[in-house]
């Protein structure tokens, strides 16, 4: 199978994201939304699949906010969530949400542990609400962004705020405008991950190279990327590189790990790749690991394209861990919380015969969000621990 | 009043007490014991002789207590396997005309029709608890007696437990020639034995940390409204503790009990321990994230039950018990994950009874059951005396 992703957008926000990066460049995605209206002109794009859930609970009108029955669609919907990301054949689920409404937060969660439950790597952007909307949407995207976290692999935060912070101030600009800066923001960073992996380039960075990553570890990561054009374009890129807006901040210890991404036309030079590395080395605490990638498109000649993914707070899977304890964990089972069964969270099964559980032997399992909680949480949780 | 035995068959131990009940609703406890039981994991029974051993050592102690002259013949049993759980259930009764007065036996009527609702056949009901009346499907009221409506809706809570397992343990009981009087639910007895009627009126969440797993009750008003538990425990720490370190069972359980943190410590320590006759290190840090983990998940979980229909809402304090929940910070956790302040039950022992200032949060269930026995026990004379009373009128009568 042909390693693809597919972008899943998740509410009105995430859906609209999904949409716009889907038509800019041709990639499979699938809108899923509880309003019948903000999926109605997406169902024409043939690269977007719309996904209307919650039909019985909200007459496609959207969840009004109402967590707790929002919720209950999300389990209502396992099965088609699971058909669809089966269907898809995708090897990375890139999600996209907005969280804070009844939609993104509720659905989410349910997608990411389906995906989980397939074994299908995913990679969340989140998009948090402006302060202004209230404090209880901002309540309820606290809320959500614990669950999100947990089941995902990795995750960037796009805080309005920050994201428009310097556009608050501006009198003259429109709410169209901020959300269209928004929006742009999160659009063009998928959009330069997917010529990334797309385009060929001399310097091998594909999909797998990302797969790995979510092999090897877990985590937030920080989203940052610098466009520039003409002569100047390397004295302009790398302070857009380093100081963002998205509230990284290069400088910090906990950054362990960070994937760049040069993109330019054929007159892309050897030095300027050099410069972009040497200056991210000195940057970056000493031992952060870097993959480097390139790709090359002719349309682009004049101008570099730079992003950089830096994973923070990077918990390795089964850090330190002998190999021979990391087969014996059971992989997830499709055991969850069946459909319907609302009243089922954790549920009964058979214990497997895992080494690591075997002072319970004879004993049901149980099995929680497809894991078998007879094993050490550290171990599904894939906490490091230092000294072993 | 006759004396009264409970006994809870726990995964560490089996522990028992033998109560007095008094008219006035108050009772003495004038015995209790408890006995290591290695035939049990997980609340579930792995080794039945072990089990009957167990039993029969804590009833012995009690009996000794007691002045040696009582025979136990018949318990109350608490359960607290990791499969309780609780559904809400109603029945319905129209009444013979419009606007009738609403009698007993229409309530009665309506409670069985609400009994009938339909169980899986691998589950075993322990109580069906009444909650509320609802006239004409929209009035709640306490008593609807003497009053007026179309339909009468009786709304109950329903305990059941998987049917295998408290089989097995009664089937224990039999094998210990005892007899059982009334099963009751470990998480609502601890709710019982933790919390006044007043703290349960405002909202409380009651865990009881045990060592196969944990259980709860969250009461809202005078009544229940989740029950439930999962087959989590301090077994399962010390489980983790041993995979991540590769200590033995007895020293993984060492560690949890004297180093063990519910929530991270940050700070660096080497912890010094002795195994295989050598001298061995594990980072104090290490340990808490192991344990951090599963508490975290299993306090997660317990949220997720609880979060079902907004009851966490209604919560405005938690209380936690069980010997498991003696592990360092677990009340900051717990307090963190469910954002509502969260004490250790310690309720007061008899003196003679205990040492002073030992622990007595593990005897909360049975402190619970113990109140539940009190009630059914007047209950039960009232009967019996009305019984009598009948009797006498008969024998008058009839000579």
């Amino acid at each position: 199978m042909l390693e693809k992703f597919t972008i899943f957008g998740i509410g009105g926000c995430g859906s609209n994201i999904a949409y716009q990066a889907a038509i800019q460049n041709q990639m499979q995605a699938i809108c899923i939304d509880t309003d019948s209206i903000a999926l109605e002109n997406k169902e024409q794009s043939p690269y977007c699949k719309t996904l209307l859930v919650g039909q019985n609970r909200f007459d496609g009108l959207g969840t009004g906010g109402v967590i707790a029955t929002a919720r209950m669609t999300a389990n209502d919907i396992q099965s088609e969530l699971r058909k669809n990301l089966k269907k898809a054949e995708t090897s990375l689920a890139i999600v996209v949400t907005g969280i804070g409404g009844g939609t993104g937060s509720t659905i989410t969660p349910a997608l990411l542990q389906v995906a989980r439950s397939l074994s299908i790597p995913t990679m969340v952007f989140i998009v948090f609400p402006f302060s202004i909307e209230g404090s209880e949407k901002n309540k309820i995207a606290n809320t959500a962004v614990k669950n999100i976290c947990e089941l995902a692999d990795i995750y960037c935060f796009f805080k309005n705020d920050d994201l428009c912070g310097s556009l608050l101030s501006q009198t003259e600009v429109s709410l169209y405008d901020a959300m269209e800066e928004s929006s742009e923001h999160i659009i063009s960073g998928i959009t330069m991950l997917w010529r990334l992996f797309k385009k060929p380039g001399y310097i091998n960075l594909d999909l797998a190279t990302l797969l790995s990553c979510t092999k090897k570890g877990r985590g937030q990561f920080y989203l940052s990327k610098g466009i520039a054009y003409g002569e100047t374009r390397m004295q302009e890129v790398i302070p857009q590189l380093l100081s963002g807006n998205t509230g990284v901040n290069v400088h910090s210890n906990d950054i362990k790990h960070a994937i760049v991404g040069v993109y330019g036309g054929t007159d892309l030079r050897l030095n300027e790749i050099s410069e972009i590395v040497s200056c991210l080395t000195t940057q970056l605490p000493q031992d952060t690991s870097i993959a480097l990638g390139t790709a090359i498109d002719p349309t682009l000649d004049g101008s570099i394209e730079i992003i950089t993914l830096l994973f923070k707070n990077w918990v390795e899977q089964y850090a330190s861990i002998p190999e021979a304890t990391i087969e014996h964990i059971s992989k997830p089972t499709q055991a969850m919380s069946s459909i319907g069964d609302y009243k089922k969270i954790v549920t009964p099964q058979t214990n497997t015969n895992s080494p690591l559980c075997e002072v319970f032997r004879g004993t049901q399992g149980i099995v929680y969000r497809g894991e078998n909680l007879d094993e050490p949480t550290y171990l599904r949780k894939r906490i490091p621990l230092s000294s072993i | 009043m006759e004396l009264s035995v409970i006994l809870e068959i726990g995964t560490s131990y089996t522990r028992g007490i033998v109560i007095q009940p008094n008219e006035n609703g108050s009772y003495k406890i004038i015995a209790m014991a408890e006995a290591v039981n290695t035939g049990v994991k997980k609340s579930e029974i792995v080794n039945k002789d072990n089990t009957i051993t167990s039993i029969k050592t804590a009833l012995k102690s009690l009996s000794l207590m007691c002045g040696g002259d009582i025979q136990i013949r018949s318990v109350n049993l608490i359960y607290s396997g990791g499969n309780i759980d609780c559904e809400q259930i109603s029945g319905m009764q129209t009444l013979q005309s419009n606007n009738a007065v609403i009698e007993h036996g229409d309530i009665h009527n309506a409670l069985q029709n609400a009994k009938t609702t339909h169980l899986q056949e691998d589950r075993f009901i322990v109580e069906d608890i009444l909650l509320d009346y609802m006239l004409n499907g929209t009035q709640r009221v306490d008593n609807p007696i003497g009053m007026t409506a179309q339909s009468i809706h009786t709304n109950l809570i329903r305990l059941h437990v998987d049917k295998n397992r408290i089989e097995n343990i009664l089937n224990t009981l039999e094998d210990c020639s005892l007899d059982y009087e009334k099963v009751y639910i470990s998480g609502l007895c601890s709710a019982l034995g933790a919390t006044t009627p007043q703290q349960r009126e405002e909202g409380v969440l009651v865990i009881n940390f045990g060592g196969g797993s944990t259980t709860w009750a969250a009461y809202v008003g005078k009544n229940p409204r989740a029950v439930g538990g999962i087959p989590i425990g301090g077994d399962h720490i010390t489980n983790d503790i041993h995979c991540a370190f590769k200590t033995t069972a007895k020293i993984s359980e060492t560690l949890k009990r004297q180093y063990g943190s519910a929530t991270i410590i940050s700070k660096h320590q080497l912890l010094e321990y002795q195994q295989d006759f050598t001298n061995k290190v594990i980072d104090q840090c290490d340990l808490s994230r192991v344990i951090n983990a599963r508490m975290d998940e299993t306090l997660r979980i317990i949220h997720e039950y609880i979060s079902r229909d907004n009851l966490i809402e209604a919560i405005t304090n938690i209380v936690i018990c069980g010997k498991g929940a003696l592990l360092n910070n677990l009340t900051t956790l717990t307090s963190n994950i469910f954002e509502r302040p969260c004490k250790i039950a310690n309720p007061p022992l008899p003196a003679n009874l205990i040492k002073p200032g030992a622990n007595t949060t593990a005897y909360v269930p049975l402190i619970g059951a113990a109140e539940c026995c009190t009630k059914e026990a007047i209950l039960e004379e009232r009967k019996k005396r009305s019984d009598n009373k009948i009797k006498k009128i008969f024998q008058k009568i009839f000579g």
